[in-house]
């Protein structure tokens, strides 16, 4: 799962990048409004944590614009303004959802994963696929109540496909979606991935349209 | 006297009751005077009458020679006792009521004589051609009772009014205090935190001010508040940032099993901790510096005070690769300041050059004549701010885009506030070759320079 974070506190940028990627979240940091305003334009985030407090404007403002365009990027607030006022605010604004400064990280992880999923159409935190099962809280992936061990991207590329069966996802995409831009691509290993989880749950699971993609069917 | 109503009664009251007893005072003696004036005449016209009737000693003495109380005198009213005496010493004749006693002896004119215990003012008539001397007196018991009853006439509506006017006085205070009673009932029912304006339109011209006054006060008192609030919010919001980071790096050093990605949070923790530290300490300078109790200004030399900083910062200089270079124009340059005010003032102008200077470039402090006041600098070589934020970067709280250092947006609020107290400015300007200008402007009346030591100056 691909998500923007916008904070401007160097140390904190630092804690929820390294953070959510510890979570498994492909993340992407960036410091002020203007940045951020860049990064959402090239970039299709599952979605984005703002602060309000920014070197170049407020988070809300931003929210106000991407709302008015249209975006429905599913937005948590983070914020040190923390009153009940604040939050209905931010809520009123097209926020998503409200986080007040300070935080756990496990419950920011846990508050993006679900924006992100009741995005998607999917109100719950398990994923299933005919007899496989993957509960993006606990990051395990189960077949018949049997777990399976998976890496980090593997999981998040099997998210993807569970997330949406029967949409093909194009290399690019899933790229995009599995790694951020401070991470080192190599020129296959989408195609690396895909091969492990193939050797793990067997050929049938995800499937290759030629010249498209991939996708799993849709059930 | 506890009560405006009360003290203001007595005082009226009180000089009602002397103006209404010197008035009585003096319609006592004058018509006291006035009766005596009258009654005495009275006497003269009623001897002069006795006198004219009565015929001569022999005649008086042949026709009734013991029985006086017959001689047939006019009968005036009874206060008057009137006798005829022979001037050889002989009652030929008097009035009923009149003592047997002479009531005077010698000439003619007035006199007094006590007979029994009365004090009889008397008129007498003597005549050497009739040989008689005709005397006429007044009781004067019965003149005081006279007086007594025209004063007492006087007297009792005086005091009925007296007691009138001191219910009307009582009423008429009251009345008069009601736009004071308003204003202290409208005080009394007040929220303790309600400090808007009490809203008294229509008041006396007396109370106006004190209204005025009053809600000046309120607005003065209300704004301080709203800036405490806002500026207690403000330093609280600041605080969860850092207090976020170090959260969230305490989660990751507890998550990860890696050892480079846990001495990372680990070092970002004890930065975090720095940097409330900082804050924290700032805060406690700006509560300081802005307590209204000002440290007494001295003489205190500029050179030594940059000495003094570079010292302290010299773990800050050090790892960040930048000289402090106090120039010349310094070296014998004293400021009249407080000296701690100083330091805050001159460390926070350091502290904020430190981070945005390159490696092995300098921050230079130096003194130049601007107009009237003598400018201190602080230049680095650093970005500089951009044009847009110079004008709001002074702001609590406020931190430039470019900022990457510790800061927490109040060094250049407690350099301006230090300022303030000395009637100084601080004037911030990008450099054209580059680096910003910070400058602490004083008059030049709060500088002087010392005679230069052999040994001053490093650059």
């Amino acid at each position: 799962m691909r998500i923007l974070v916008v904070e401007d506190d160097e140390i904190l940028f630092d804690a929820i990048r390294t953070g959510l990627e510890l979570e498994g979240f492909a993340v992407d940091a960036v410091e002020t409004i203007a940045d951020a305003r860049e990064a959402a334009a090239s970039i299709d985030y599952d979605a984005v944590v703002l602060d309000i407090g920014l070197p170049d404007g407020t988070g809300l403002d931003l929210l106000g614009e991407w709302r008015k365009a249209g975006r429905s990027v599913p937005v948590l607030l983070l914020t040190a303004h923390n009153t009940t006022r604040d939050r209905i605010g931010g809520l009123d604004s097209g926020a998503d959802d409200y986080l007040g400064k300070p935080f756990d990280l496990h419950e920011l992880a846990a508050r993006v994963r679900a924006i992100a999923r009741r995005s998607k159409g999917n109100s719950s935190p398990a994923l299933s696929w005919g007899e496989y099962m993957l509960d993006s809280a606990s990051r395990e992936l189960t077949r018949d109540g049997e777990a399976i061990s998976l890496s980090r991207r593997e999981f998040a590329l099997l998210e993807a496909l569970f997330e949406q069966p029967g949409r093909i996802f194009s290399r690019a995409q899933l790229e995009e979606r599995l790694y951020g831009w401070q991470d080192d691509i190599g020129s296959n290993t989408v195609e690396v991935h895909v091969h492990k989880l193939r050797s793990k749950l067997g050929r049938e699971v995800i499937q290759t349209v030629r010249g498209q993609g991939y996708k799993v069917a849709r059930r | 006297m506890k009560s405006l109503r009360v003290r203001l009664f007595v005082l009226l009251a009180a000089m009602t009751v002397l103006v209404w007893s010197a008035a009585a005072a003096w319609i006592y003696v004058s018509t006291r005077a006035e009766v005596q004036r009258v009654l005495d005449r009275r006497l003269v016209e009623a001897a002069g009458m006795v006198a004219s009737l009565a015929t001569d000693a022999e005649d008086l003495l042949v026709r009734q020679p013991n029985r006086s109380r017959l001689v047939p005198l006019p009968r005036y009213s009874r206060q008057l006792s009137c006798q005829i005496w022979t001037l050889d010493g002989r009652l030929v004749g008097r009035s009923s009521g009149a003592p047997s006693q002479a009531l005077a002896d010698g000439g003619s004119g007035f006199s007094e004589r006590v007979i029994s215990g009365e004090t009889w003012r008397v008129y007498t008539i003597a005549d050497a051609g009739r040989q008689i001397r005709v005397s006429v007196g007044d009781n004067l018991r019965v003149r005081q009772h006279l007086i007594g009853d025209l004063m007492l006439g006087l007297l009792v509506p005086a005091i009925a009014g007296l007691v009138a006017l001191a219910v009307l006085i009582w009423a008429a205070v009251g009345a008069g205090l009601a736009p004071l009673r308003e204003v202290a009932r409208l005080l009394a029912r007040r929220d303790p935190s309600d400090f808007s304006v009490l809203g008294i339109e229509r008041t006396t011209e007396e109370i106006k001010p004190l209204i005025a006054a009053i809600d000046t006060q309120f607005a003065r008192l209300e704004q301080a508040r709203a800036d405490e609030r806002h500026f207690i919010a403000s330093a609280a919001h600041e605080l969860q940032t850092p207090l976020a980071g170090l959260r969230a790096h305490a989660d990751i050093a507890s998550m990860t099993d890696d050892a480079a990605t846990r001495g990372r949070s680990l070092h970002s923790i004890r930065k975090s901790v720095d940097r409330t530290a900082r804050l924290v300490g700032q805060l406690l300078d700006l509560s300081r510096e802005e307590s209204g109790d000002p440290l007494p200004p001295q003489w205190v030399s500029v050179a030594a005070t940059v000495e003094g900083l570079a010292d302290e910062l010299a773990v800050d200089l050090r790892r960040a690769g930048v000289q402090l270079i106090a120039t010349n124009s310094v070296a014998n340059l004293d400021i009249h300041i407080a000296p701690a005010s100083f330091v805050l003032a001159l460390g926070n102008l350091i502290k904020n050059a430190i981070p945005h200077s390159p490696r092995n470039s300098s921050v230079k402090i130096s003194a130049e004549p601007r107009d009237d006041c003598i400018a201190l600098c602080v230049r680095d070589q650093g970005p500089g701010i951009p044009h847009e934020e110079l004008g709001r970067i002074r702001g609590r709280f406020v931190r430039g885009t470019r900022e990457r250092g510790p800061g927490s947006g109040l060094g250049l609020s407690i350099v301006e506030l230090v300022l303030s107290q000395i009637g100084g400015v601080l004037d911030l300007r990008n450099l054209s070759r580059g680096g910003l200008e910070a400058a602490i402007l004083v008059s030049t009346k709060l500088t002087r320079r010392r005679a230069p030591a052999p040994d001053s100056g490093k650059d």
